[in-house]
C-alpha cells in the first residue's frame, strides 16, 4: 500500500487526531473501522494491470484500448517496430518505443475519463494535421 | 482540501515546460469523456419515451382557448435601471474591451503552445463553450460586453464630441430579405474553422481570425449601422441571443406602438419587445427594464420568426450535433471507407494529401450536409404536421415550431461540453498568470496543473441523462404551447402535436446515442 494512498483514505480516520483524549478501545475500533472502510471499498485497492501492447507499421495490432476501475495501477508495455514518441494525454505520460526496446507507462489512476495515447512527431504518417494520431485509449471506469 | 495535495502530485507527473510546440499544437481539443454506458442509455431512452407519452396523457386534456396565453414574465425595473446605468455598462464594455485587447496580444506575440497562451484557452472554451451557457442560463450577456459592439460605440462616442452631427456610419438601409444570413454563413464559416480546420487552435492563427472577423464586423457596423449589424451580422450576437431566448431574464423595451416586429425584427406584444438588446438601447431610458420568465418560455412566439431564423435555429442545431458526431467511430469508419476508396492514389499524389484531401474534403461535405438534412427534416415534419392538422402552411408551422427544438440542443450541449469546460478550462488558472507564457507568475497561479480528476465520470453520466431528458420534457411542452397557439381545434391541436413528439424523440435519441460513443480523437 503506498503512502500516497494512505494519504487519500486518511479523512476517514480523522476522530483519532485527538489521540491522547480517547480511550483506547475507542482507538482501536476507529482504526479497525478505518482499515475495513479502505479494504470495503471496491477498485480502490492497488491491484495492478499489466497491458501488453504490440505497434506494427503505427498501428496498434488487436485491441486499441483498456479498460480499468480507478485506484488501479496501470502498466502499458510498448513495443514497436519502429522508433515512436507516444503520448497518454490527461495523465501526460510520455515515453519512446524502440525496436526490440519496449517502453512502459505505469499509471495510478485516480482520474475517471477515456484517456488518448497519442503517436507525436510523426509527419508521413497520417492524421490530419501535424501528424498526430491516436492510437490507443485507456478508459478509467469509476468504481 | 485536497486540491493542494493534487496539485503537488500533478506537478511531479507532468514536468512538459519544454516539450515542442508542435507537437502540442493539436492535442487542445482532446477530450476526456466516457462514453454513457449502456445503462445510462437504456435509462433515458426509457425516459424520453415514457415521459412524451406521459406529456402527451396529459396534454390530451388542455383546451386550447382557456391555455393560449402568452408566455408570462415579471418585470423588473430597477434591473433595467441598472444595467442601463453608464457606469455599470461602461465598465463591463471596458472589462470586455481590456480583456478583448489582452487575447489579440497574446495571441499575435505570446508564446505559440496553445497550452500556455491564454488566448486559446480564453477564446476556445472559457468564451465559446462558456459564454453559451452564460446566456443561455442567465441572459444576453453578450449583448452587454460585445466588445465590437463596445468599440464602435466608443468610437461613435468619441466622434460625435468632435462633431455632434457627424455619423460614424453610412447608415445604408440593410435588404431585409437577407434577415440573419449573414449571420448563419458567418457562423457556419466560424463552426468549420472550429470543428475542421484545427489551426485556430494556434495562437497566430487565431489571431488572424480574430483580426479578419473583426474588421469585417465593424465594416458590416460602419456601412449599415451598429445595431443593424449586430442583429443581422455579428453571428456571436446572432447565436448567443438565439440560445439567450431560453434564459430567465430578458431584455424588455416598452413603447414600441403597434408594430408587430420591432425596428430589429423581434416580435413585439402590446408595444414592448422583449429579448432584443438593440431596442434596450434606444428606448427611453424609463421604458428600459428587465424581464424575468421561466427558463424555456422566451422560446414561445407570439409571431412566427423569420425564415432565416429558422435557418439560424437549424444551422445551430445541425453544427452543435456534428460536433459530437465527428468524435464518434461512426465518423472515423465512413473517413477510412473514403480513405481506402482513393487507392492506390495517382502518382502526384503523396500518401498524406490524400489523407488530408479525404478529411477536409469529406468533412466539409458532412458538415454542410448536416444542416441540409437537418432542415428536410423538420420541413418534412412540419409539412406532416399541415397534413394531419390542416390550416397553416409548411413554412408558418416551421416558423412557429423551430424555437421549440432548441432546449434539446441546449441539453446536449451541457452533456457534451461539461467535462471539457470543467478539465480543459482549467488551463486558464495558470493563464491568468502568464497569459503570454513568457514566465510571468501575476497571480501565484503560473504553475497550476489542470486537475483531471475534478470531476468523476459517473457525474457527468448523470448530468448528461438527466440534462438530455429534462431538454426533451421542455421542448415538448413548448411544442404542445405552440400547438395550442396554432390550432384552435381540440382535435387538430392534438394531432397537430405528433411529428414534432417523433422528431424531438428522434433528436433526443440521436443526443444520447453520440454521447453514448466512445470518443476516438
Amino acid at each position: 500500500m503506498s503512502s500516497e494512498l494512505q494519504a487519500a483514505t486518511h479523512p476517514r480516520g480523522r476522530p483519532s487526531a485527538s489521540r491522547s483524549s480517547l480511550p483506547r478501545a475507542v482507538r482501536i475500533t476507529v482504526a479497525v473501522l478505518a482499515a475495513g472502510l479502505f479494504l470495503a471499498v471496491p477498485g480502490y485497492g492497488d491491484s495492478t494491470r499489466t497491458v501488453d501492447i504490440e505497434i506494427n507499421n503505427g498501428k496498434v495490432v488487436g485491441k486499441n484500448s483498456a479498460r480499468v476501475v480507478r485506484g488501479d495501477t496501470v502498466i502499458l508495455r510498448w513495443s514497436s517496430d519502429q522508433r515512436l514518441e507516444l503520448h497518454l494525454h490527461g495523465y501526460d505520460v510520455r515515453t519512446t518505443v524502440s525496436p526490440g526496446t519496449p517502453a512502459e507507462m505505469k499509471i495510478r489512476t485516480r482520474a475517471t475519463g477515456r484517456f488518448p495515447v497519442e503517436v507525436h512527431g510523426q509527419g508521413e504518417s497520417g492524421g490530419h494535421s501535424h501528424g498526430h494520431r491516436t492510437i490507443f485509449h485507456l478508459d478509467v471506469y469509476p468504481d | 482540501m485536497q486540491r493542494p495535495l493534487r496539485i503537488g502530485r500533478f506537478g511531479l507527473v507532468l514536468p512538459l515546460l519544454s516539450w515542442p510546440v508542435e507537437a502540442l499544437a493539436h492535442g487542445f481539443a482532446v477530450r476526456y469523456d466516457l462514453p454513457i454506458p449502456l445503462e445510462f442509455y437504456l435509462a433515458g431512452a426509457g425516459a424520453t419515451v415514457a415521459l412524451s407519452f406521459l406529456l402527451l396523457a396529459i396534454f390530451a386534456g388542455a383546451r386550447p382557448a382557456r391555455v393560449d396565453r402568452g408566455p408570462a414574465y415579471r418585470v423588473s425595473r430597477r434591473a433595467g435601471r441598472i444595467l442601463s446605468n453608464n457606469w455599470v455598462a461602461g465598465s463591463l464594455q471596458g472589462i470586455s474591451v481590456a480583456l478583448f485587447l489582452l487575447i489579440v496580444a497574446a495571441a499575435l506575440f505570446g508564446t505559440e503552445n496553445p497550452f500556455k497562451n491564454i488566448s486559446t484557452t480564453f477564446v476556445w472554451v472559457i468564451w465559446w463553450v462558456g459564454m453559451m451557457f452564460v446566456n443561455t442560463f442567465i441572459g444576453d450577456i453578450w449583448a452587454l460586453v460585445n466588445p465590437w459592439g463596445a468599440v464602435f460605440a466608443g468610437a461613435e462616442r468619441v466622434l460625435r464630441l468632435a462633431r455632434p452631427d457627424a455619423r460614424l456610419s453610412l447608415d445604408c438601409p440593410y435588404p431585409e430579405r437577407l434577415g440573419v444570413w449573414p449571420a448563419v454563413v458567418l457562423f457556419l464559416a466560424f463552426a468549420w474553422l472550429e470543428l475542421i480546420w484545427g489551426e485556430g487552435e494556434a495562437p497566430r492563427m487565431l489571431a488572424v481570425v480574430i483580426i479578419g472577423y473583426s474588421l469585417l464586423t465593424w465594416t458590416g457596423m460602419f456601412v449599415f449601422g451598429r445595431c443593424t449589424w449586430l442583429v443581422h451580422g455579428e453571428a456571436f450576437a446572432v447565436v448567443f441571443s438565439t440560445f439567450a431566448r431560453f434564459a430567465p431574464a430578458a431584455f424588455r423595451a416598452g413603447g414600441l406602438g403597434g408594430a408587430a416586429y420591432c425596428a430589429h425584427g423581434m416580435e413585439t406584444v402590446e408595444g414592448e419587445s422583449i429579448g432584443c438588446a438593440a431596442c434596450f438601447e434606444t428606448a427611453p431610458p424609463a421604458e428600459r427594464a428587465v424581464a424575468l420568465r421561466l427558463p424555456g418560455t422566451g422560446l414561445l412566439v407570439q409571431r412566427p420568426v423569420s425564415a432565416s431564423t429558422v435557418a439560424m435555429v437549424l444551422t445551430l442545431l445541425a453544427t452543435v450535433a456534428f460536433d459530437g458526431f465527428l468524435a464518434t467511430p461512426a465518423w472515423t469508419g465512413i473517413h477510412e471507407y473514403f480513405t481506402e476508396l482513393s487507392q492506390p492514389a495517382p502518382w502526384w499524389r503523396a500518401p498524406w494529401m490524400t489523407v488530408a484531401l479525404n478529411f477536409y474534403g469529406v468533412a466539409t461535405t458532412l458538415f454542410l450536409l448536416f444542416p441540409l438534412v437537418f432542415a428536410a427534416v423538420f420541413l418534412l415534419c412540419c409539412r406532416l404536421t399541415v397534413a394531419v392538422a390542416g390550416g397553416a402552411a409548411t413554412a408558418r408551422v416551421a416558423r412557429y415550431f423551430v424555437l421549440t427544438l432548441l432546449p434539446i440542443a441546449i441539453a446536449y450541449h451541457l452533456a457534451h461540453y461539461l467535462i471539457y469546460l470543467l478539465l480543459t478550462g482549467q488551463y486558464i488558472i495558470p493563464a491568468v498568470s502568464d497569459p503570454f507564457g513568457f514566465g510571468w507568475d501575476l497571480f501565484g497561479t503560473a504553475f497550476y496543473q489542470p486537475d483531471i480528476g475534478l470531476i468523476d465520470a459517473k457525474f457527468a453520466w448523470y448530468t448528461g441523462v438527466i440534462a438530455i431528458v429534462t431538454g426533451h420534457v421542455i421542448a415538448v411542452y413548448l411544442a404542445h404551447r405552440t400547438a395550442l397557439r396554432l390550432y384552435s381545434d381540440r382535435r387538430r391541436m392534438l394531432a397537430g402535436q405528433f411529428p414534432m413528439l417523433a422528431l424531438m424523440v428522434t433528436y433526443t435519441m440521436l443526443s444520447l446515442w453520440i454521447i453514448a460513443q466512445p470518443t476516438v480523437r
